[in-house]
């Protein structure tokens, strides 16, 4: 009893100490899980694929892998009963000075020889496109929303027009966009042929051999990185958003104080300070779309394509422009696609697969990581 | 104390006599800042048991800071810290290594400045201190919720809507609903931190005169700074400037005749 | 006075500089409404056209005979289904009792082609010398020491490839061997007796299984007849159907053409064209109505013998692999006989003239259980196997998904150290980043094999569906969406818990209540709308997901074999988002399956509108309680 007097403010049974300690381990255990499970993806990809880009002896870095573009493999088995294994135009040029070589079991597998400058080149296109296009509506549609907006009916639809476009699946954006921008003919192409079946409307342009033709934009990179921008200006306006936001009121009565305009004091009090944020932030949701392969399978995307986009195109310089834009491209996301998907599973296209997707896997990750450490600097640093 | 046959006096603590020191504060300094800046500074300080106590000061002078030492919910800071001295209640150091925190608090119950009731309904609300105690008995728990509403002068207002959601009382109503949930936990002290400063004078009297009642089973250390409602309740009080105690006696004579200059200055309104 | 304080500057069409930037902006703030227009108007216009196209396309299926044909068709895929067990069941006993002896006459065989194939001369030899006992002695003889080197030198991986015979037989066959007659082609003794055994001791079985095969016999002979004829129907009739059309193409040719002749010719042609007001389906489809009762004379012949045979099945077998598939074939031998009347009973019902409902038709693309489409015979266009197939992954998916993601918010808002939460929280952001192609490409060659690999462990078979069949199912693509539905559930829980006002915990901690019974008393409950929101809108990004599911979920269009119970988990199965991605780039626009595939995208866009507008209002309404 004097014991317990002492001191009462002992817990008199650990029953409860025990269980908070027990829930705590299993919702930390939760936590790591899943991080775990993610670790765990990045480190396979990493091991099996780092091999790919990276090599032993200088310069480390294996370049054909990042300079060629993706062909086909040939697999044989020479003279000797190796088994060997080259690009589809090596191959050709073996046979032609080797005629006596002796060349047995010989396999073809399509896409998985070379390297993959083609789709990167594509996604990096894919994405400037996209970017141009959301950051300009994204930031534009931000300042309303924040800037000139009052409590009305039209930005109670606004914000609910974004919330719901934010929930809506990728591949019905891949729809929309191969209905409205590449089958629809209202979007102009200039082109030297129009096409019969397509075009509804041309006319000659003047001082040009060229026309102007209303025959839809098909399967074309413009189609595509226009679709992925409509996918991401949910996310850019919500970061645009926040970055306004965190611009403090002061700037701005100050500015309005001094008798500047609404829109003088949207430039010099509110963007300077808003614009190093909308941009990180803004990065992190184009890194999520351009990791999307649905929107672009049927507005922009093919497996083949002989050479590069600006070098297919041509024309006269505001010809070749529509050219280009209108090409179709290589995508990383749709050639990670067809060679894991769409042809045999072999060891030969092992090294393809691993390979792009280690160094798609690696740049997606990498911006995301650059824009989430730079917003969490903007973040502290915006505490004015 | 997960057994429903658990009687519901504090059995297990001394049982104290009136005016003998049931807290006691000595040369405690405490910092939010991990000792770099001292909010308190070297308070010392007995509180009797079975009185009620208020702290008065201006603003920021450390009283909510003390008065949130006594039941340990500044360990809800990361950095806060007690620099130097102890803070002993029923004759027990509450900073000592084997004191569970969450067993003082159950000693020493509070009521904030601002109500706070949880999105619950009434019933619910007072009995939950004695559910996370694990008590399951319907009886025991209606009995409890009865009294504790009874003491705190409710139950005439509510006992006819118990179900009903917290949040629908008015203000006034809602303060004393977290009183009634703070004493069904049987503490043998009770905090309050401005209990009434975000409440209508009318409400306010009642809850004044709801301390009047409760002072007889519970030792009450309140929060003010209306200083006619430390006048009015209290039987000591203590004035705390800065982050210093200034001067401690009982409220005739801190209102009546103060000892310090500094007191004389802010009782009479001077600052503050 | 006040003319001080007047706006100042030009105006353009009666606003001035502010109002057109003002106007500007608010331009592209609209453009977000505009763009879920033009959503919705693009899939609402292509889907809707769907229906007319759907029905016109049915009423052919009907009025040809197709419709009638169908049944037997479906009869004979039911039936192959039991004759196909039967045989799985036979070869697997096959194998395992007789696999010595099935291994001493497949390596017999094994063993010829070198012999045949370099031997050659020696057979000739062989041939030639018959008459001659010198010259035959000696021919034996080299042939016996070419025979001897060949088995001698042989690799037995190649021969015998399956490994299936122990080293005693394996020498005794190398022995026989030399006793081979490449003249006669005689097996040697050794071999012929191994395949006697085989024989005998799998005749009861044999026959029982050969009868199942031709049970069906009278069916399908029926099915070939009516498939040719009914097939030509629809052609002629779809080809009349446009005649008018062609008519009116040709002539307008012949007008443009200069060459009279050609002219002339063409004209023809085009008068050739008959166009009639109906098509005579009645008379066209006399053959088929006539064969209502030659169908179910079919199926009652079906019924009796296929009764027999199953009777007949052996029910001691010493594989028990086979057992459990003969097993199968029992049980599922009563239902199928059951089902057999009613499909003669539904199918006797069709008449080419009968009317289909507008609604008949649209119903059955919302619960026709057959996607299959590029078929010459019919499309079928059921939307209930992807749906459930979506449905099915989704759910699994948020299962794993829920505890873990707000476990993990619970842990990080309430109970992890600072150092934990500034590191977690962008980590978890960092896995939303991960791209679903990705994902899928893990899926295929890393957690298929993996699950495949403990599936087969025995200690897990009480899990439902192990061990599985398929690498690429319902559960390998659940468990990946899992992972991308984490991140997001894990954001809005956590900050659903970080709205919870400060008080609530503070005033829950003065009564005595410990951290984890705060969290689970007042924080969780009042928080819990906005938990419920975060699940939901997980749900809908998981749903709409495409690329994981396929890659991953196996393409295979069938609904669930719910026979299977819970292990209908680690079945293959096709989703709305993957039949859409599979299909889209090969269709041209304006057909039939074209818009399908709009409609299966209209069908899911109203599904991820209908779960934001949910998760919205549990926010608004559970949010002030």
């Amino acid at each position: 009893m004097l014991e317990e007097s002492k001191n009462p403010f002992v817990a008199s049974s650990n029953r409860q100490k025990i269980i908070d300690r027990v829930w705590s381990v299993i919702f930390a255990g939760f936590t790591y899980f899943v991080l775990a499970c993610a670790l765990f993806i990045f480190g396979k990809i990493t091991y099996d694929g780092a091999p790919v880009l990276f090599q032993a002896e200088a310069p480390f870095i294996n370049f054909d892998f990042l300079f060629t573009s993706p062909q086909t493999l040939v697999e044989f088995r020479d003279g000797a009963g190796e088994l060997v294994r080259m690009d589809a135009s090596d191959f050709r040029s073996f046979k032609e000075e080797n005629p006596d070589a002796v060349i047995r079991d010989e396999h073809t597998f399509s896409y998985s020889g070379g390297g993959i400058l083609g789709p990167l080149v594509g996604t990096a296109l894919l994405v400037i496109v996209c970017m141009i296009v959301s950051l300009f509506i994204g930031v534009s549609a931000a300042v309303y929303l924040n800037e000139y907006a009052h409590h009305g009916k039209l930005v109670g639809a606004i914000r609910l027009a974004i919330m719901n476009l934010a929930g809506v699946p990728s591949i019905v954006y891949g729809l929309f966009g191969f209905a409205f921008f590449c089958l629809a003919p209202w979007f102009p192409v200039l082109t030297y042929e129009v096409n019969p079946e397509t075009s509804v409307f041309a006319f000659k342009v003047p001082m040009s051999k060229g026309f102007l033709s209303f025959e839809g934009w098909g399967n074309s990179l413009i189609a595509g990185g226009l679709t992925l921008a409509v996918m991401a200006l949910p996310v850019i306006i919500a970061a645009c958003e926040e970055s306004l936001k965190a611009v403090p009121k002061g700037f701005r009565e100050a500015s309005l104080a001094l008798g500047a305009t609404k829109w003088q004091m949207i430039r010099t009090a509110v963007l300077p300070y808003a614009t190093p944020g909308m941009l990180t932030a803004s990065v992190l949701g184009v890194t999520r779309v351009a990791g999307e392969t649905a929107p672009i399978m049927f507005t922009a995307a093919v497996a083949d394509k002989a050479k590069l986009p600006w070098q297919e195109a041509e024309g006269s310089p505001l010809f070749w422009f529509s050219d280009l834009l209108t090409q179709s491209v290589q995508a990383l996301p749709y050639h990670i696609y067809t060679v894991s998907a769409r042809i045999p599973d072999a060891d030969a296209v092992r090294d393809m697969r691993y390979g792009s997707v280690f160094v798609f896997l690696l740049l997606v990750m990498g911006f995301a990581m650059i824009s989430i450490v730079m917003r969490a600097r903007f973040r502290s640093k915006l505490k004015w | 104390m997960n057994d429903d046959s658990v009687t519901l006096d504090s059995a297990d603590a001394p049982v104290m006599g009136i005016d003998e020191t049931i807290i006691k504060i000595d040369d405690l300094s405490f910092s939010y800042d991990l000792g770099k800046t001292n909010t308190l500074r070297n308070i010392s300080l007995d509180i009797p048991a079975g009185k009620v106590t208020a702290f008065i000061g201006p603003s920021g002078c450390g009283k909510s800071t003390l008065l949130r030492c006594l039941n340990r919910m500044n360990d809800l800071v990361d950095t806060a810290k007690v620099t130097t001295g102890k803070i002993s209640i029923l004759d027990q150091d509450i900073n000592a290594p084997d004191v569970e925190a969450i067993e003082l608090r159950k000693h020493v119950g509070m009521v904030f400045q601002k109500y706070n009731p949880f999105p619950k309904s009434i019933y619910e609300n007072v009995a939950y201190g004695l559910r996370v105690q694990g008590i399951k008995n319907k009886g025991v728990l209606d009995e409890a919720v009865e009294e504790s509403l009874k003491k705190s002068a409710l139950w005439s207002e509510v006992k006819d809507r118990l179900d009903s959601s917290a949040l629908g009382l008015s203000g006034g109503q809602q303060q004393r609903l977290c009183i009634a949930r703070t004493i069904a936990v049987k503490p043998q002290i009770v905090l309050m931190d401005e209990p009434c400063s975000a409440l209508d004078p009318i409400a306010t009297a009642r809850i004044e005169e709801l301390i009047a009642e409760l002072r007889q089973e519970f030792t009450i250390v309140i929060v003010t700074h209306n200083m006619q409602q430390a006048t009015r309740v209290s039987d000591r009080t203590a004035f705390f400037y800065l982050g210093e105690l200034i001067e401690y006696a009982d409220t005739a004579k801190i209102f009546g005749n103060p000892s310090k200059k500094q007191t004389e200055d802010y009782v009479s309104g001077r600052f503050g | 006075m006040a003319k001080h304080f007047q706006r100042t500057g030009r105006k353009l069409l009666g606003i001035d500089r502010q109002g057109w930037i003002k106007g500007f902006f608010g331009g592209n703030a609209t453009l977000s409404i505009i763009i879920l227009f033009l959503i919705c108007f693009f899939l609402i216009t292509e889907a809707v056209r769907f229906f007319p196209q759907h029905h016109e396309k049915l009423q052919l299926h009907r009025k040809s005979g197709q419709e009638y044909v169908n049944h037997i068709i479906t009869e004979m895929n039911e039936y192959s289904q039991l004759v196909s067990l039967t045989n799985q069941a036979y070869f697997q006993e096959l194998n395992e009792k007789y696999a010595l002896q099935r291994g001493i006459s497949n390596s017999f065989e094994a063993f010829l082609d070198p012999l045949e194939d370099d031997g050659e001369d020696l057979i000739e030899a062989l041939e030639d010398a018959e008459d001659d006992p010198e010259a035959l002695a000696q021919a034996q003889a080299d042939w016996r020491a070419f025979v001897s080197g060949v088995v001698e030198g042989a690799n037995r991986a190649d021969i015998d490839s399956f490994g299936r015979l122990d080293d005693a037989s394996w020498a005794a066959l190398k022995k026989a061997m030399i006793d081979y007659d490449p003249v006669e082609e005689e097996p040697p003794a050794y071999v012929t007796q191994a395949q006697q055994e085989l024989r005998d001791g799998m005749a009861r079985f044999e026959e029982a299984k050969n009868e199942i095969s031709s049970a069906g016999r009278e069916l399908k002979q029926l099915r070939q007849k009516l498939v040719k004829i009914a097939s030509k129907v629809k052609d002629d009739a779809a080809a009349e159907e446009s005649a008018a059309e062609r008519k009116k193409a040709l002539l307008a040719g012949a007008e443009t053409m200069t060459n009279e002749a050609e002219k002339a010719a063409q004209i023809e042609q085009a008068n050739a064209i008959v166009i009639r007001d109906e098509f005579p389906f009645a008379a066209r489809t006399e053959e088929i109505a006539a064969s209502k009762d030659a169908h179910k004379a079919a199926v009652a012949e079906l019924k009796e013998k296929l009764g027999i045979a199953v009777a007949k099945l052996p029910t001691e077998l010493s594989s028990e692999e086979a057992s459990a598939l003969l097993d199968q074939v029992r049980k599922a031998h009563p239902p199928f006989v059951k089902w057999l009347d009613e499909s003669v009973a539904k199918a006797s019902t069709w008449q080419w003239d009968r009317k289909l409902s507008f609604f008949g038709s649209a119903m059955k693309f919302f619960f026709g259980v057959d996607w299959v489409t590029n078929s010459s015979w019919h499309d079928f266009y059921g939307l209930l196997p992807l749906f459930i197939g979506s449905f099915e992954i989704s759910l699994i998916a948020i299962m794993f998904a829920v505890p873990f993601s707000i476990g993990a918010a619970i842990y990080v808002n309430r109970l992890a150290g600072r150092w934990e939460q500034t590191l977690i929280k962008p980590a978890i952001e960092l896995i939303q980043a991960i791209p679903s192609v990705v994902l899928g490409f893990f899926g295929i060659v890393v957690l298929g094999e993996g699950l495949r690999d403990l599936s087969q462990i025995e200690a897990l078979s009480w899990v439902p569906g192990f061990p599985m069949q398929e690498r690429l199912n319902v559960l390998n693509a659940g468990l990946l969406l899992a992972l991308m539905a984490v991140p997001t559930i894990f954001t809005l829980c956590e900050d659903a818990l970080n709205n919870v006002p400060r008080a609530y915990s503070e005033a829950s901690l003065a009564l005595g209540a410990s951290k984890l019974q705060t969290v689970i008393k007042v924080i969780v409950p009042t928080a819990i709308s906005g938990i419920l929101a975060a699940v939901l809108l997980g749900f809908g990004r998981v749903i709409g997901e495409t690329m994981v599911v396929l890659l991953v979920a196996g393409n295979k269009i069938a609904l669930p074999d719910w026979s299977a119970g819970l292990g209908v988990i680690t079945q293959p199965t096709h989703t709305m988002t993957g039949i859409i991605a599979q299909e889209m780039g090969e269709v041209t626009k304006g057909t039939l399956h074209f818009r399908a595939l709009f409609l299966v995208g209209l069908v899911l866009f109203t599904i991820s509108l209908c779960i934001n507008v949910a998760a919205q209002r549990i926010i608004k309404r559970l949010g002030h309680a």
